[in-house]
C-alpha cells in the first residue's frame, strides 16, 4: 500500500512547522521518516532523497528527538526523574548536572511535582507531559512531535505551545487541533500528499455538518447514581472525597478537568473496573467503555467482525482492515463505535486523533440512538455541546475544603 | 484480574541497597541449591522476610500455581522412584513418609529461591542497572533487565485493561480464548513499539547513575547470607 507520494518538504534550522492533516492521512508516516525510523527500522520502500542536517536519516538519532502518539511506549524508565534525565546521561552528562537541567524543564512545564512518581502510576496526559519534558531537556537539535497536545488540558497545551515557539530547536509537530498552530508555519498534509490523499479525504470531511435537534423526550429514569464517592489509589492522595451526581437516560455528560484530576479513574469506577473506597455507585444497565488508548483492545481479525452489526461514523470504509493495522485515530473511532453497542456509552478522550467534524457526529449519533453518553474530554467545544458538564477541578477543590 | 493485581503488588519492589541485594540474593540462592536441606532453605527465607516483608508473600502467591505443580510432581515422582538415597541420606524424618518429605524439601527450596529473588525487585530500576554495571556487567545487558521490568509492568496493566474490556462482552471459555490471543498480540506489539523507542533514542550511549551507600543492617544481612553459603558448602563436601 502506498502511504506517501510526491512529497517535497523543507524545514530550516530553528523553524517551527505544523503539519495539519485528517485522520489517516499519513502524518505519522511522514514524521517517522524524519528520524530514520522509516525505512531503517520498519523497512518499506522509500524513493527519493531524505536529508536531515545534511546527513542520511540513518544516523541522526542524537539530533532528532521523536515522540510518537503513544507516551506509554516511549517511557523506558521506572521513575519520572530518571526518564527525563536518561537522554542527558546518554550524552555523557553526570547525574547531578542532568538532574538540574531536568528539573528546570519540568518546572517550566509544571510537572515538577511528578518527578518522584512511578511512570506507570501517572495519568496518560501526565505521561505525555513527561515525554515532552524529556524531549525539551534532551538537547536534541530538532524535536518531532506526533500529536503532542492530544491528551493535554487546554491550559497546559497553551503553556507547551508557547514553550515550543520560544525554544531554539527545530520543531515539527502534527495535530488535529489547528488552533494550536498559531506562530508555526502551517503545512497541510492533504496538499503535501495529494496523490495519495484523494481517497482518504472522503470520510469525516464535511465540517459543515450541523448539530441536529432531536426531539428528545426528557426521560426521568436515572441511569447512573453516584453518592458520596470516595476513592484513592493505594499510595497516593485522595482523588474523590464525597463526589455525588446522577445521570438520566439519554443524557450526554462531559467530565472535564486538569491532567491527573481523575477523569479516567471516574470512568473506570462507572464501568465497574475500580471499586470505590466508600459511597454508592449504581449503574442501571450495561455500560461499555472505550479507553484513552484503545489500540490493543481488539480481538477480531477485521474491523467488520469487531463492530458486528452496528454501522456508524462512516467506518464501513475500514471494514476489511485488520484492527491492528489502523492509524491511532482510526482505531480510536472503531473503539468508540464498539462502545455504542451498549446503552450506556463511556468514552475517554473521544476527540483524540479525530477531525473537528467528529464532535457533531458523535453527539448526533448518541442522541439519535438514545444512548446515555458519559465522556471525559479536554475539548472545550465538545464539552460545551453536551447537556451537562462536571468539572472535576472545581468539585475536587470544594470537596478537599470540605474534608 | 486478581492475579495481575497480586503480581503487581509483588513487583512494587524496594527495601535493600541494590549491590548488597544482588550479593545477598546470590549467596542465599546458592546455599539453597547446593545443600537442598530444608533447614537451610528455611534460614534463607529470613533476610527476604526482614527486608521485603509482606511482598514476599505476594510473590509466593503469584507463583503458587508453579509451587503446587512442583509439589505434586515431586510427590508422584519420588513416590514411584522412591529413592533409598533419601532415606539413606539421613535427612528424612521418621514422622513423614519419604515421598511427602521429598516433596516438602523441594517446595521449601523453590519457595526460598523465589523469596531470594524478591530481593532483586528494586523500586529504582535505574539504580539496579548501575549496580549491575558496578559488577562489570555491560550496560546493554544490565539495562535490558530494567527494561524487562518496565515492560512487565506495562503488560500487567494491559492484561488488566484487556480483560476488563473483554469481560464486558464475553463469558466462559470464549473469554479465556480471546484473552490469551489478545495478550499474545499485545506483547508482540508492545515489544515492537519499545524497540522503536530504543532505536529512536540512539540506544545505548552512556549511563552514569549514582549508587546508594549500603546501611549497616544491609551489610549484616549480607554477612548472614555469606555464612549460610559457607555452611552449605561445608554440608556439601
Ligand atoms: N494505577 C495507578 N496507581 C496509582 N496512581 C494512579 C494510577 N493511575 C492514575 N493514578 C493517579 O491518579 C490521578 C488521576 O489519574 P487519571 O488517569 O484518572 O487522570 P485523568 O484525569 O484521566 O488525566 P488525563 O487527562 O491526563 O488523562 C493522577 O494523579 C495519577 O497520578
Ligand atoms: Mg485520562
Amino acid at each position: 500500500m502506498k502511504a506517501l507520494s510526491g512529497i517535497d518538504f523543507v524545514a530550516e534550522e530553528g523553524e517551527k512547522v505544523f503539519i495539519a492533516g485528517k485522520t489517516g492521512s499519513g502524518k505519522s508516516t511522514l514524521l517517522r521518516i524524519f528520524n530514520g525510523l522509516i525505512p531503517f527500522f520498519y523497512g518499506g520502500k522509500l524513493k527519493g532523497e531524505v536529508n536531515i542536517f545534511g546527513k542520511s536519516s540513518e544516523d541522526v538519532k542524537k539530533d532528532v528527538f521523536f515522540i510518537s502518539q503513544f507516551p506509554d511506549e516511549q517511557i523506558l524508565m521506572g521513575r519520572v526523574r530518571d526518564e527525563i534525565v536518561f537522554p542527558l546521561l546518554q550524552r555523557g552528562l553526570d547525574f547531578e548536572e542532568a538532574e538540574k537541567k531536568a528539573l528546570k524543564v519540568a518546572k517550566k512545564l509544571g510537572v515538577e511535582d511528578l518527578m518522584e512518581k512511578r511512570t506507570d502510576e501517572i495519568s496518560e496526559g501526565q505521561k505525555q507531559m513527561v515525554m515532552l519534558a524529556t524531549a525539551l531537556a534532551s538537547g536534541s537539535r530538532a524535536i518531532v512531535l506526533d500529536e503532542p497536545f492530544a491528551h493535554l488540558h487546554v491550559r497546559r497545551a497553551k503553556t507547551l505551545h508557547e514553550l515550543l515557539l520560544k525554544s531554539e530547536n527545530t520543531i515539527i509537530a502534527s495535530d488535529h487541533r489547528i488552533e494550536l498552530s498559531r506562530g508555526f508555519r502551517k503545512v497541510s498534509m492533504t496538499e503535501l500528499n495529494r496523490e495519495v490523499n484523494q481517497e482518504a479525504d472522503q470520510y469525516g470531511e464535511d465540517e459543515s455538518e450541523q448539530e441536529t435537534e432531536f426531539q428528545v423526550k426528557r426521560k426521568v429514569s436515572k441511569v447512573v447514581e453516584v453518592e458520596n464517592l470516595h476513592f484513592s489509589y493505594s499510595h497516593s492522595d485522595q482523588l474523590f472525597s464525597g463526589l455525588s451526581f446522577e445521570v438520566r437516560e439519554g443524557m450526554t455528560l462531559a467530565i472535564t478537568g486538569d491532567n491527573g484530576v481523575g477523569k479516567t479513574t471516574l470512568l473506570k469506577i462507572l464501568a465497574g473496573l475500580l471499586k470505590p473506597d466508600k459511597g454508592r455507585v449504581m449503574v442501571h444497565g450495561k455500560p461499555s467503555l472505550s479507553m484513552q488508548f484503545p489500540n490493543y483492545h481488539f480481538f477480531s481479525r477485521s474491523v467488520a467482525d469487531e463492530l458486528g452489526n452496528i454501522t456508524i461514523f462512516g467506518l464501513e470504509k475500514l471494514a476489511g482492515r485488520h484492527p491492528h493495522s489502523l492509524s491511532a485515530g482510526e482505531a480510536k473511532r472503531v473503539s468508540i463505535a464498539k462502545a455504542f453497542r451498549s446503552d450506556i456509552v463511556l468514552l475517554d478522550e473521544p476527540m483524540c486523533g479525530q477531525d473537528t467534524s467528529f464532535r457533531v457526529q458523535l453527539l448526533n449519533e448518541a442522541r439519535r440512538r438514545g444512548r446515555t453518553l458519559i465522556l471525559a474530554t479536554h475539548d472545550e467545544k465538545l464539552a460545551a455541546m453536551c447537556d451537562e458538564v462536571i468539572n472535576l477541578d472545581e468539585i475536587c477543590k470544594n470537596c478537599k475544603k470540605g474534608s | 484480574m486478581r492475579f495481575a493485581k497480586i503480581a503487581r503488588r509483588a513487583l512494587e519492589g524496594g527495601g535493600m541497597e541494590e549491590r548488597t541485594a544482588i550479593l545477598t540474593s546470590a549467596f542465599l540462592s546458592l546455599s539453597v541449591l547446593i545443600s537442598f536441606i530444608p533447614a537451610i532453605s528455611f534460614a534463607a527465607l529470613i533476610p527476604p522476610l526482614l527486608v521485603v516483608k509482606r511482598r514476599v508473600f505476594y510473590s509466593l502467591a503469584a507463583a503458587s500455581p508453579l509451587l503446587i505443580v512442583f509439589f505434586l510432581t515431586t510427590l508422584l515422582l519420588s513416590g514411584l522412584v522412591i529413592s533409598d538415597s533419601i532415606s539413606d541420606s539421613g535427612l528424612n524424618s521418621t514422622l513423614l513418609p519419604a515421598p511427602l518429605w521429598a516433596a516438602l524439601t523441594s517446595i521449601m527450596a523453590v519457595a526460598a529461591l523465589i523469596s531470594a529473588g524478591t530481593l532483586l525487585f528494586t523500586d529504582n530500576p535505574s539504580r539496579m542497572v548501575a549496580a549491575l554495571m558496578f559488577f562489570r556487567i555491560p550496560f546493554q545487558a544490565a539495562f535490558s533487565i530494567a527494561l524487562a521490568m518496565r515492560m512487565l509492568q506495562m503488560l500487567m496493566r494491559d492484561l488488566e485493561n484487556v480483560s476488563a474490556i473483554l469481560k464486558m462482552s464475553e463469558t466462559g471459555l470464549g473469554y479465556y480464548k480471546k484473552l490469551l490471543l489478545a495478550i499474545t498480540s499485545v506483547s508482540v506489539l508492545r515489544g515492537i513499539a519499545v524497540a522503536e523507542t530504543l532505536y529512536s533514542r540512539g540506544f545505548p550511549g552512556n549511563f552514569d547513575y549514582p549508587l546508594k551507600k549500603p546501611e549497616a543492617r544491609e551489610v549484616i544481612l549480607l554477612l548472614y547470607s555469606f555464612i549460610l553459603f559457607l555452611y552449605s558448602l561445608n554440608s556439601f563436601f
